[in-house]
């Protein structure tokens, strides 16, 4: 994919396929488009795929939508330290029982147990039951959480409807999700802790800044934008390194403190982003682009937004070689998207993710583990195999 | 609801005609009424429920015009009979007091079915346009203001957390709580309904003609391959292809499906794959039908599907040709007379279609060569008009305007001289209104947006065009409209003083301030005048409908298959455009 975007994206920015279909590879136009959310939004690409009620995904984007995303960036830096803290603790209390594993799933031994940890402790829930679910076929009650986090969430980040019947099941599981959620918030409700997201979302409600229906829709908006693409991005990102590793690149900084390791995220993500391409939909005909690369976009178009293009562009200085100390953080990479739809919890999922980054590197003689194909269940990583060389 | 147009040309008693006075006192007695019309005092004609416009206007005599004549022009509901029964029977006194002066007109105290049949006895328009056509005045009087009803409600749910489908589910829910009666849409006619000019309907046509190629494709590849096919090897041909992509397909289905699911959910999302890798498999089983029949076919066979096909295109053309040639000169009746004739002839003596088509094109092209010879001549020597303006014309034909949003016009011109100008006009008329009837049913006349109801009509006894418009706006805006539209050069290019036209359709009107001061010169002053809706423009009817049309169509669940295509074709649905169109673009 990257070859073939970089190949198109030398010979135009920005190219308009049969006046329906629109590929935006350049650096400049992708945000460019990103950040005219009003011109091209989500459209179908969001509102119908929010299962757990309107998030800010598929919002149609006026007062509210503002009032919420500016009190849910604000729950979130309050949050931040304290992420920071937990993310360590679990991700550190992980790696400590993979030391001597001669082969493990990253995505099932390291990356999933910390996230669902990290995001109880977070959002301020607790584990379900087996039996909260008559469509899933988990083994316990923390893999049930990630199972609901994942088929639900992956709905989002799939054509619609989602193939392959995960429609179907998400829309099960969203139920049962639900009727978890609704019971956890309802015992909360009484004493809410400040520390969490469920906490802070009651606080605010109980002040009266947040309707009482609005508080499920956004946590579990919360959960689902900031658990299933966590786990795939640390699984792109260890993936990415591991290969650097076997081209006797070696990445791994000598300190790898947490500049370094954040420096070193961003530009295995920037190798393999979570989301290589983003779609959007231009409602009504419109201009993008600017020089020669303008060009004009038919209404009722599908925009393609190339990342994976656009991470590569010329503006990075010789972008095709792997440099572990490249600068890069949350607001000026492309890995977290743009514009209106920036990740909103981008701090908190960098802070979550250079943490677990820490702990798998510091794993002895890590260098040592060999990389397999990452397999996926719909768009979310399910299973990540890595063997130490004999 | 059918719309009718009804125009009522009658002589003017002599008493009034004789008398200078007494033409006046009646002129002055009519301008009254459409005054008080206008201003709101006189209220009689809003009483009759079906009557979009109604005007009056008096034909004058001049050395090239003979005769007065007063015309009672008419746009309703229904039919023209039941309309006029109405009338009579309800507004009989206002009927009285518009046409007494009229030659032949009932006596106040006879009955009414001789009113009737006196204004049965009516001039026919050689064409009509109608700008909002099947849309009934109750209709257009319920949907009025429904925009704003739909902004006002999608206000309400701005400031709310909710998706752009749910708001609108909203809209559609709280309208029709207001406005039962907005449930039920009137359906349009089919020939507006089917009107290729509508690019909802092209979209349409365009997914039924695939799914209908499909269709065909999947009968022809499939069905008859199969029974036709001699050897089981050849049947065996015929089914591997869907066979072998079906099984594959359903493999890479259930390895793609979600993992981790109870045995109950994974049979079930199984056998969606299964469903889903049989519907891929249905897509290409033409194919190996097809590469059966390609290498069945003999050549021989091949060249005479070749040669019929070539053959039924050609008999096809002949007939178009000649039925526009016939309808151009003869009318409807006409070509389809001669369409059927030919039709059976080509069908009889199929052989005969080469030299049928090549003799139609050849007698269509000389006929054009003359008649664009003679045509150049005529125009080269015509006069064109270029007079001082008349004040006080001036005055009293622009007294109605600028006074509500619609304006009403009538002009008279004079026709040219010669047979040809005259036949070429009603040519001309006969395409305008066959083309209004077919293609420009979308509330617009090629160009022009703003026209209610208008008609041509070449009145009895008088060597004139007489054309008259409700329409939207000013009447520069109007007629800078009309400037750019070819058709209008075609229609008035006949008339004399016309700025001068080439080869009838170019320059002509394209001379805009010539042409705008002759149509001024031309006009008649409509002294009566009467609008249902004087503030409502065709567009505000026409987005009205379609609001109404939208809040009874389903919003469109992206399902996929050809199920779901076909179920789009049959009942269009709202999809995100359209939503964006409706809640933004409003």
């Amino acid at each position: 994919m990257r070859l073939l975007t970089g190949l198109a994206r030398r010979i135009a920015a920005i190219q308009v396929v049969k006046h329906k279909h629109v590929f935006v590879l350049g650096a400049d136009e992708v945000r460019e488009t990103l950040v005219r959310g009003s011109d091209f939004e989500l459209g179908p690409f969001g509102g119908p795929k929010m299962l757990m009620g309107p998030f800010l995904l598929g919002m149609d984007p006026r007062a509210q939508y503002e009032r919420e995303r500016d009190l849910l960036r604000q729950i979130l830096e309050l949050l931040l330290s304290h992420v920071t803290a937990i993310a360590g603790e679990e991700s550190a209390r992980q790696a400590a029982t993979l030391v001597d594993r001669r082969s493990l799933d990253v995505v099932n031994d390291f990356a999933e147990p910390i996230v669902r940890r990290v995001a109880c402790r977070f959002f301020g829930i607790g584990f379900p039951q087996v039996a909260d679910t008559r469509v899933l076929a988990p083994a316990n009650g923390e893999e049930l959480l990630s199972q609901w986090v994942r088929k639900v969430g992956s709905v989002i980040a799939t054509t619609s409807p989602a193939p392959f019947g995960l429609q179907r099941v998400a829309e099960s599981c969203a139920g049962e999700f639900r009727a978890y959620l609704e019971r956890e918030i309802q015992q909360r409700a009484g004493c809410p802790d400040p520390k969490t997201v469920l906490g802070q979302l009651l606080c605010h409600m109980h002040a009266g800044e947040l309707a009482q229906e609005r508080v499920l829709p956004n946590l579990a908006g919360l959960m689902l934008a900031g658990s299933t693409p966590l786990v795939k991005s640390i699984t792109h990102a260890i993936d990415q390194i591991l290969r650097q590793i076997r081209r006797r690149a070696d990445p791994i900084p000598a300190v790898l403190d947490d500049p370094a390791a954040k420096r070193l995220l961003f530009e295995a993500l920037r190798f393999n982003p979570t989301f290589p391409v983003v779609i959007r939909y231009c409602p009504f005909a419109k201009l993008l682009g600017g020089g020669q690369s303008r060009r004009d976009i038919p209404d009722g178009a599908s925009l393609y937004v190339a990342l994976i293009s656009a991470l590569f562009d010329a503006e990075i200085g010789d972008a095709d070689v792997f440099v572990a100390g490249r600068p890069a953080d949350e607001d000026s990479s492309l890995v977290f998207g743009w514009g209106q739809h920036h990740c909103l919890g981008r701090y908190v999922a960098t802070a979550e993710l250079v943490a677990m980054l820490r702990a798998f590197l510091g794993l002895p003689r890590v260098k040592e583990f060999k990389p397999s194909r990452i397999r996926y269940d719909g768009p979310a990583a399910a299973r990540f195999v890595i063997r130490r060389r004999a | 609801m059918t719309q009718h147009v009804s125009t009522i040309i009658k002589p003017i008693k002599p008493i009034y005609a004789n008398d200078v006075e007494a033409l006046k006192a009646l002129r002055e007695h009519l301008r009254v009424i459409g005054d008080n019309v206008q201003a709101g005092l006189d209220t009689r004609f809003h009483r009759i429920p079906d009557l979009h416009f109604l005007s009056c206007c008096i034909l004058e005599q001049t050395k090239e015009r003979s005769g007065w004549f007063l015309v009672l022009e008419l746009s309703f509901d229904g039919d023209v009979r039941p309309f006029l029964e109405w009338v009579v029977n309800h507004q009989r006194a206002t009927l009285d007091e518009l046409l007494s002066s009229c030659e032949g007109y009932p006596a106040p105290g006879a009955n009414s079915r001789e009113v009737v049949d006196y204004l049965l006895d009516s001039t026919p328009a050689q064409a009509v346009y109608i700008g909002t056509p099947a849309r009934s005045r109750r209709q257009i009087e319920d949907e009025t203001g429904l925009r704003k009803r739909i902004a006002a409600r999608l206000d309400k749910t701005a400031g709310l957390a909710m998706s752009r489908a749910q708001r609108w589910q909203d809209v559609v829910s709280g309208i029709y709580a207001e406005s039962p009666e907005l449930r039920t849409v009137p359906k349009r006619p089919l020939r507006v309904r089917l009107n290729p000019a509508d690019p909802t309907v092209r979209a349409r046509l365009a997914a039924a003609g695939r799914i209908g190629a499909g269709t065909i494709l999947w009968i022809a590849g499939v069905a008859a391959a199969f029974v036709l096919a001699r050897t089981a090897w050849q049947r065996a041909l015929v089914l591997t292809p869907p066979l072998a992509l079906g099984v594959w397909a359903t493999g890479v289905f259930i390895r793609l499906s979600p993992g981790g699911l109870v045995r109950r959910v994974r049979v079930r999302v199984w056998g969606q794959a299964i469903r889903d890798g049989a519907r891929t498999a249905l897509y290409v089983a033409p194919a190996g039908g097809l590469v059966l029949a390609a290498g069945v076919l003999e050549p021989a066979g091949v060249g005479r599907v070749l040669l019929v096909t070539s053959g039924a295109l050609l008999a096809v053309l002949t007939i178009v040709l000649s039925s526009a040639t016939v309808f151009s000169m003869f009318g409807g009746v006409a070509t389809a007379a001669a369409a059927i004739v030919e039709t059976a002839l080509l069908w009889w003596f199929p052989r005969a279609i080469v030299p049928a088509f090549v003799g139609t094109v050849t007698i269509v092209a000389a006929l054009l060569f003359v008649f664009a010879w003679r045509i150049r001549r005529l125009e080269a020597n015509s006069k064109v008009w270029d007079e001082q303006d008349s004040l006080n014309h001036l005055r009293a034909v622009t007294r109605r305007e600028y006074q509500q949003l619609q304006t009403h016009l009538a002009s008279e011109t004079d026709i040219a001289r010669g047979t040809l100008r005259m036949r070429t006009l009603c040519s001309v008329l006969r395409w305008v209104n066959g083309l209004s009837w077919l293609i420009f049913n979308q509330g617009h006349l090629d160009k022009i947006t703003s026209i209610h109801f208008a008609r041509f009509i070449v009145p009895p006894g008088r060597r004139t065009l007489l054309f008259l418009s409700n329409y939207d706006g000013r009447f520069e805006d109007y007629l800078g409209a009309f400037s750019t539209v070819t058709g209008v050069t075609a229609v008035w290019g006949n008339t004399a003083g016309f700025p001068r036209p080439f080869l009838l359709v170019f320059d002509g009107a394209r001379a805009e301030n010539h042409f705008k001061r002759y149509a001024r010169a031309s006009q008649v002053e409509s002294l009566v005048w009467f609008s249902a809706y004087p503030n409502l423009s065709v567009a505000e009817i026409d987005r009205a409908t379609y609001l109404r049309e939208a809040l009874a169509q389903p919003i469109d669940r992206h399902g996929a298959g050809v199920i779901a295509a076909v179920g789009r074709v049959l009942r269009p649905t709202l999809d995100e455009q359209t939503l964006v169109y409706l809640m933004d673009g409003r």
